[in-house]
């Protein structure tokens, strides 16, 4: 089942001389589940596609459908309750609420859409992410990996149908890097999330279903980089 | 670039809002004290001319002065002119007449036109010999006179024939008495009235040279002299205003309005302050970073205040430019509003204490208020400040609770708790507002309660029958009012068909020629009373009062919206970059637009309470000190003050959260968290 789709999506900045091309005519469609990772070098495009699909960014031409919704279709507002609903975001910086205590983190997306946590839900995400006796801790007392485990489970919390991730590891070193990939993986099994992954590192995207590269603003798929132990 | 100093104004060009900020909270303060100030360099000047048009220009009299003493006098260096002057029937108790009308009889040598400007003499000249006398300007129209008539002063000793050597212009005591002024020359006067003269000789009137120190120079005359104080007049309102007085009345006014001034001045130190150490704190990153490239701590103290003077270069001469147009603006309205008492209001003149005033107050704002900040970007350890954990924004030390509020909601409510510093910066300055909203709200009772203001039905002229009995016709209203000019005549008294009163207003347009007309129409037999002079004054003193103290109050108001305003904008530019990514994550802008005004009516609730808490004690205080003690009237709860407040306080949060709401909706979220 296709989630998302991507059709001759274009996104320029600047004019004239100073015009920009940062994505060509890209086009891509991901299956309900899959993991992809996308690759290519600083200032290749990667993250503008990112933002472009998640609707924080308005593409020049072209067209994302998420779940048969154009989102660029919808109104500001609509993009933005669509987005809580339907869209996880994990970043490299992690953006956390800083006011917010764990527990209040992870659950701040359906608190903005006026819904109660599941208790249940909660405590199993808690757990999953291992944060179960950190709940009351506030971002600045937690460490870089924890931080993300958090944005991890802010991303998972309303059972998004997509996950974007911009370089969640870059601010991790190895073993939290690690912790991290599997984190993500395993909730991609567990609720048949499809994850859109920007990353640097070719042993993390070696983990991916599918790896698409972005070289000067064109998108090239590299197809599936067999991984038995993930498939 | 040459010097490391010189990012300063490539600083500034990349953070121009945060820099905008900065000056604006400069600029009004010094505007706000350049007003504060100017307003009142003019009102002194306004006062001062008026004083001299009305007690003269004088500084002290003497009186039991011999004429060789006098002679002494005029020669001192300190001493710059010098006259003679004396009164008779200045109380009109006594029956001095021409043509049936009482008359004043002032007498003086010709040095005191020059110390006395409002005797001007508009045509003729001063009377040479004894026998000559100046006249006021409404006998010459009453009798028909010219220089070189005749007039025949009845007095209780027999008649006295003076010529007309010349007319001066009417005073208001003239006007409103409806008496004749005969001036005489010192030799005419001492010839026939100094035994009529209640102190039996003239008085000497002194005006001392510029910058002298009058009461040294009084002293040291009375000294020599063997002067008792009670024979020494000071010209109290004079040098009241020149500063020059031991009158403790002027004093108070003095020290009430350097109160007033320093009070402004606190609350505009508070704003710079306030959005001094909010821009340096979102700054300390960038210090941190000069800090770790080899800067030292005393260079980032200088970068700072190079920063802070740099704001000042424009933020000074704008708040000067603005301060002088308004002033300019203040001063045509009140000489609009009361022609005749602010007609020595400057029209376009430069007030130079007012400018300094400001200048200094900006300055040393910015120079004090700038150096704890750069003192704690100096302090802050360069690897702590580029990681991003140097406390910018806030540490945060307690998790904000969901409670009984939507999500964001408590959000902006932790935000403004998030700081005790700053929240209580924000509800002391709010509250220290309201306090003096509500402690200055009493000069507003105490003016309605001191100065009547002038009723709309207040007569322009009052024509009273002879001995106060009604002896005015009925017809003679209706005679009087077809007279051009004149707006509404109406009667008092009625008995038999006769008034005992006629009050007439006039339209603005109205000359001397219509009251002459109505003069001519009333007739001879009645006391006519021409209020137009005094009235004028009333209303003068009335409208520089409410000028003072309603723009006083608005003023404070404004301080309190601007700093309400400022805040918050400052606070969520501080946190745009925590704004993006709950946009990110799907908070709707209106939903961050609710975050922001929570945030705003917090820092306004807050500071309404203690401003409440705090104001209604000193409000009752004074209510009882100034007007029930004087009037007996009873305190009540201020009801209309505190709408007041609550209208300004919650126009602020909407003007407060509206800037940042526009950022918001504008706001590119990928920039924003891309930033990060």
């Amino acid at each position: 089942m296709e989630i998302l789709k991507v059709d001759k999506l274009c996104k320029t900045y600047g004019k004239g001389s100073a015009l920009v091309e940062a994505v060509k005519n890209a086009s891509f469609s991901l299956e309900k589940g899959e993991f992809a990772a996308v690759v290519g070098e600083s200032g290749s495009g990667k993250s503008t596609l990112l933002n472009c699909i998640g609707g924080l960014d308005m593409p020049t031409s072209g067209n994302i459908y998420l779940d048969g919704e154009n989102l660029f279709q919808m109104k500001e507002n609509e993009r933005t309750i669509f987005r809580r609903r339907n869209i996880g975001f994990v970043f490299q910086s992690f953006h956390l609420i800083q006011e917010l205590d764990v527990e209040n983190n992870i659950i701040f997306p359906l608190l903005l859409d006026n819904k109660k946590a599941d208790k249940a839900e909660v405590e199993e995400i808690l757990e999953i992410l291992g944060l179960q006796e950190r709940r009351h801790a506030l971002p600045g007392q937690l460490s870089g990996g924890q931080q993300q485990r958090v944005a991890i489970g802010r991303a998972l919390i309303t059972k998004p149908m997509l996950i974007l991730a911009d370089e969640p590891t870059g601010n991790l070193d190895r073993k939290n890097s690690r912790d991290v990939m599997d984190l993500l993986l395993q909730a991609s099994r567990r609720y048949r999330q499809t994850i859109l992954m920007i990353t640097h590192n070719p042993t993390l995207a070696a983990c991916a279903d599918r790896v698409l590269e972005v070289s000067d603003g064109v998108l090239r798929d590299l197809g599936g980089m067999t991984n038995e132990k993930l498939s | 670039m040459k010097n490391y100093l010189e990012l300063v104004k490539a600083s500034a060009k990349v953070r121009k809002k945060q820099s905008f900020m900065t000056r604006f909270c400069i600029f009004l303060s010094v505007f706000l004290v350049s007003v504060i100030f100017g307003m009142a360099d003019m009102e002194v000047r306004n006062e001062k001319q008026q004083v001299i048009q009305s007690d003269g220009a004088w500084h002290v009299c003497f009186r039991g002065l011999t004429d060789e003493e006098t002679s002494l006098i005029s020669k001192r260096p300190d001493v710059k002119k010098t006259a003679s002057y004396a009164a008779t029937n200045y109380k009109l108790d006594k029956d001095y007449f021409v043509e049936g009308k009482k008359s004043v009889i002032c007498g003086f040598d010709r040095g005191f036109l020059d110390l006395y400007p409002a005797i001007e003499i508009k045509e003729g000249s001063f009377p040479e010999g004894p026998d000559e006398a100046v006249v006021s300007e409404n006998m010459k129209e009453q009798l028909g006179l010219k220089t070189g008539d005749k007039i025949t002063l009845k007095t209780p000793k027999g008649n006295l024939e003076y010529t007309v050597s010349g007319i001066t212009g009417d005073t208001s005591m003239i006007m409103k008495w409806d008496v004749f002024g005969v001036f005489l020359n010192e030799e005419g006067y001492r010839d026939s009235f100094l035994n009529e003269t209640e102190t039996k000789d003239m008085e000497y009137y002194v005006q001392f040279q510029p910058f002298v120190n009058i009461q040294k120079s009084i002293n040291n005359i009375c000294e020599s002299f063997s002067l008792p104080k009670d024979k020494v007049g000071e010209n109290a309102k004079l040098l009241g205003l020149m500063m020059q007085s031991d009158d403790t009345y002027m004093m108070q006014l003095y020290i009430s309005a350097a109160v007033l001034a320093v009070l402004v001045s606190v609350a505009g130190i508070f704003m710079i302050m306030g959005s001094l150490n909010s821009s340096v704190a979102r700054q300390t990153e960038f210090f941190g970073m000069l800090r770790c490239l080899g800067a030292t701590g005393k260079q980032v103290r200088k970068f700072v205040k190079r920063e802070a003077l740099n704001w000042c270069r424009t933020a000074i001469p704008a708040g000067f430019l603005l301060a002088s147009f308004v002033i300019w603006g203040i001063c045509a309205l009140l000489r609009f509003l009361s022609p005749g008492y602010f007609k020595e209001m400057p029209v376009l003149a430069i007030s130079l204490p007012g400018l300094l005033a400001g200048a200094a107050i900006g300055l040393l704002t910015v120079l004090l208020s700038a150096y704890a900040p750069a003192k704690r970007a100096s302090e802050v350890s360069p690897l702590t400040a580029v990681s991003g954990n140097a406390g910018t924004v806030n540490e945060i030390k307690k998790p904000a609770g969901k409670g009984c509020f939507p999500v964001e909601i408590s959000l902006g409510i932790h935000h403004a708790k998030g700081s005790w510093k700053n929240l209580f910066l924000m509800t002391v300055s709010f509250g220290f507002s309201i306090v003096l909203f509500l402690a200055f709200g009493t000069t507003v009772d105490f003016m309605n309660h001191a100065l009547k203001p002038l009723q709309p039905d207040a007569p322009d002229i009052s024509v009273f029958g002879e001995n106060n009995t009604p002896s005015l016709p009925e017809e003679l209203a209706g005679i009087v009012k077809e007279i051009p000019g004149v707006k509404i005549v109406s009667g008092e008294g009625m008995e038999a068909g006769k008034y005992t009163v006629l009050n007439i207003q006039l339209e603005k347009k109205a000359s001397n020629e219509t009251v002459k007309k109505i003069r001519e129409a009333v007739g001879e037999n009645v006391l006519f009373s021409d209020k137009r002079m005094s009235n004028e004054e009333v209303k003068g003193a009335y409208y520089s009062f409410t000028v003072l103290v309603y723009g006083f109050l608005v003023v404070i108001s404004l301080i309190a919206v601007f700093h309400i305003i400022n805040s918050i904008s400052m606070s969520a530019a501080s946190r745009m970059q925590q704004f993006g990514a709950m946009r990110a994550i799907g908070m709707s802008d209106r939903q961050a637009v609710r975050m922001v005004a929570a945030e705003a009516a917090t820092y306004g609730i807050c500071g309404t309470a203690v401003g409440m808490l705090g104001g209604i004690p000193i409000y009752k205080f004074l209510f009882e000190a100034l007007i029930t003690s004087k009037w007996g009237d009873s305190w009540e709860f201020p009801f209309i003050q505190t709408g007041i407040i609550v209208a300004v306080l919650i126009f602020s949060v909407v003007l407060a959260v509206a800037g940042p709401s526009r950022r918001i909706r504008k706001m590119s979220i990928t920039d924003t968290i891309g930033s990060l």
